[in-house]
């Protein structure tokens, strides 16, 4: 399980980790503070024309597909139709759609940014070291857990425990013991020496570390700041407005 | 009653230990925030189905991850460690499409686990149990826009259908069922850790990893 992108993106539209982490904050803002459709949609219509950059069509396609049905069964619920069914429907539309730009950042966010990325914007904003540091093991750290965890579930099964239809509802602690405690077991073991590796090579020294990640505002990120100014520009103006 | 099988020099370790958080410590608050998470993504609570849906896997893994979080208590033992977990999980939530009361809600929760876990100098097996049933509160986090925007629904709806039907709502999405979910959360974090107080005791002390 590799939560971020393996590789950097690549495609025309290139943007600077530091002005997708400001997109974050502007869309989530927007979308998820006060209902504004009008906002929410230039959010929604701007993250769209990112994904489609990063060529995301499938998540794309689905996302936009989503998030015009909750907008027409809202449409529907509260100007043609009546009854409780579709008063139902209409809340759901309502709240989902209300998700969908704040989803849609993120799932361009995951595509197209590594955690060496991540972390190096996170460094360049001056965040404490306090914060970085664990950000970066927990980010590297996914890929490994994912493995110990697929090791830990196989061994359980080749020794015949919990097996049958109902193996894990029959028992249920006894199931989550025989999983968790080798897994926390290895793990614990494999951060020590991780912790023993990276001190090794100078992590939490004083000096100021080099990062093979180049980071540089260029014409992607013009237009994505273009876009935060834009949606923050309408949902401000429609607060006061 | 003490988690720990106190060493005989156990005090004077505790007095020249740095009681701030040392780069080590910080690896491992990497590393159990990434197992706090892999369980929780194993069992549903950072799905993408939306928040409804996710109701029953935030209940089954604040449980599990009780586990989790007895064993990390004694790894670092000092103060801002569950705050930087909160800090760290809440971050990635929003990063990867959670709304961002989610980083509010992990402040505001994380902080009062700290507090209780400073209240038992760390070293008390009930304040630990305590504090993650507290701590595990911050998952509503990404819930909580939908209690705040249903004024807006509310008013919506009123002007289409007159006051009965909105009032019908109103008991649908009061704060009534939102406490209920708290409440069950909260009561399945206190049983997952006593679990994982109980696993301590039966595996990881015995293992010399606690």
């Amino acid at each position: 399980m590799q939560l971020l992108a393996r590789s950097r993106a690549t495609g025309r539209l290139r943007l600077d980790p530091r002005t997708k982490l400001l997109l974050v904050c502007v869309i989530n803002v927007a979308a998820l503070t006060r209902v504004d459709l009008l906002a929410s949609l230039m959010a929604f219509v701007c993250v769209a024309v990112l994904l489609a950059s990063a060529g995301a069509w499938r998540m794309l396609g689905g996302l936009a597909g989503l998030f015009v049905a909750c907008r027409v069964v809202r449409l529907l619920a509260s100007e043609v139709f009546e009854g409780a069914i579709w008063y139902t429907l209409g809340a759901v539309g309502f709240f989902i759609g209300n998700y969908l730009p704040a989803v849609a950042i993120g799932a361009y966010i995951v595509r197209t940014t590594t955690p060496s990325e991540l972390i190096e914007a996170l460094r360049r904003l001056r965040a404490p070291e306090a914060l970085v540091i664990p950000m970066s093991v927990m980010l590297r750290f996914f890929p490994t857990l994912a493995e110990e965890m697929t090791a830990v579930v196989q061994a359980a099964r080749l020794r015949r425990l919990h097996s049958g239809r109902w193996g894990i509802l029959r028992e249920p602690v006894q199931a989550i013991e025989h999983i968790m405690v080798p897994l926390l077991v290895s793990s614990t073991r494999i951060g020590d020496e991780l912790a023993a590796s990276a001190l090794t090579r100078g992590l939490g020294g004083s000096r100021r570390r080099t990062s093979i990640v180049q980071l540089d505002f260029g014409a992607g990120d013009v237009l994505g700041l273009a876009m935060a100014v834009l949606i923050m520009g309408v949902f401000i103006g429609r607060l006061i407005g | 009653m003490s988690t720990t099988a106190s060493a005989p020099n156990a005090d004077l370790a505790a007095s020249t230990r740095p009681r701030s958080l040392t780069p080590r410590d910080l690896i491992t608050v990497g590393v159990f925030t990434a197992l706090y998470f892999v369980i929780g993504f194993a069992f549903g609570f950072v799905g993408v189905l939306g928040p409804v849906a996710q109701a029953v896997g935030m209940i089954v893994s604040a449980a599990v991850n009780g586990i989790v979080f007895s064993l990390y208590i004694t790894r670092i033992r000092k103060p801002g460690m569950v705050l930087l977990t909160g800090l760290i999980a809440a971050l990635l939530m929003v990063l990867t499409g959670h709304a961002w009361t989610t980083l509010v809600a992990a402040v505001v929760f994380s902080g009062i686990a700290e507090l209780i876990l400073a209240r038992g100098h760390y070293r008390s097996a009930r304040a630990a149990i305590l504090a993650y049933a507290f701590f595990t509160l911050w998952v509503i986090g990404p819930i909580v826009p939908m209690y705040y925007q249903r004024d807006a629904y509310l008013a919506d709806i009123a002007e289409q259908m007159g006051d009965a039907y909105a009032a019908a709502w109103e008991t649908v999405f009061s704060p009534g069922p939102f406490a209920a979910i708290l409440a069950v959360i909260f009561v399945s974090a206190c049983l997952g850790g006593l679990l994982g107080q109980k696993m301590l005791r039966k595996h990881f002390i015995r293992a010399g990893i606690a």
